[in-house]
């Protein structure tokens, strides 16, 4: 039985191009010792709608280990988070969650 | 010093300060003005943790950051140091208003514990022997009571 459905027209890469995989990012806070830790955890349900809990844990988490990932998403979606978290004086930075 | 934010029932917020404690605010507020007028954290390593890069290892992607977001940055701590300013004066702070200030008085600690390279394990005997480090010191530790104060009487974030 042979189908209807006529042949999909696939798009190659290029020799040599280099096809990026859609990979999401990470909003990242670091540490530093002039924001107050009460800020920051204010900052963090601000921003993100944390729980008191929750934004508790990753400012000692920024604070102990020197860093946290604080939000992920889309590019463009990080880069209004760090946007923000720069409004509010914290040290954000964001990457490619590899 | 005198100073104290308390939340009233209509939502705003009771704002007392001593007439000493505007001076000083003012002061510190007009210096800051003048700092994001004509310096960048390139010429002036205070105002790095002030505008800290958003990718550190990409140039290029830090100057497409810079190019989409910092005109923005700059305008909206200009504008709630605007906001400061205008609040120094004034007995009662809508919520926005206390919001504003609390940015532009962490934005200020963020120059001020630059200049006098504020650690972990500082203690205020470290920043003492020199008059303008201790009197940095004091104007720091006064804008850090002033942060917490706002963040106690904001209360938890709606």
């Amino acid at each position: 039985m042979s189908g209807g459905v006529a042949p999909v027209e696939v798009e190659r890469p290029e020799a040599g191009e280099v096809v990026e995989p859609d990979i999401p990012w990470i909003v990242i806070v670091w540490n530093d010792p002039i924001n107050l830790m009460s800020y920051v955890t204010w900052v963090f349900q601000k921003l993100f709608g944390y729980p008191k809990v929750k934004a508790e844990k990753l400012m000692w988490d920024v604070h102990t280990k020197g860093k946290a990932v604080v939000a992920n998403g889309s590019k463009e979606e990080c880069e209004v988070h760090v946007a923000a978290l720069h409004g509010y004086g914290l040290w954000a930075t964001m990457q490619k969650d590899r | 010093m005198s100073g104290l934010l308390r939340p009233r029932r209509d939502g705003t917020f009771e704002w007392k300060l001593g007439s000493n404690e505007r001076q000083v605010l003012s002061g510190i507020a007009t210096e800051f003005r003048s700092l994001l007028a004509h310096e960048t954290p390139a010429s002036d390593s205070s105002l790095q943790r002030v505008f800290p890069p958003a990718h550190p290892d990409d140039p290029i992607a830090e100057l497409e950051y810079e190019r989409t977001s910092g005109g923005a940055l700059l305008a909206a701590k200009l504008e709630q140091l605007e906001t400061f300013e205008r609040c120094i004066g004034q007995k009662a702070l809508a919520e926005d208003d206390v919001l504003a200030c609390m940015r532009a008085a962490n934005d200020m600690r963020l120059v001020l514990g630059t200049r006098i390279d504020v650690r972990e394990e500082s203690r205020p005997a470290d920043f003492a022997g020199d008059p303008e480090t201790e009197s940095t010191f004091e104007l720091y530790a006064y804008l850090s009571w002033l942060v917490e104060s706002m963040i106690d009487a904001l209360g938890e974030p709606a």
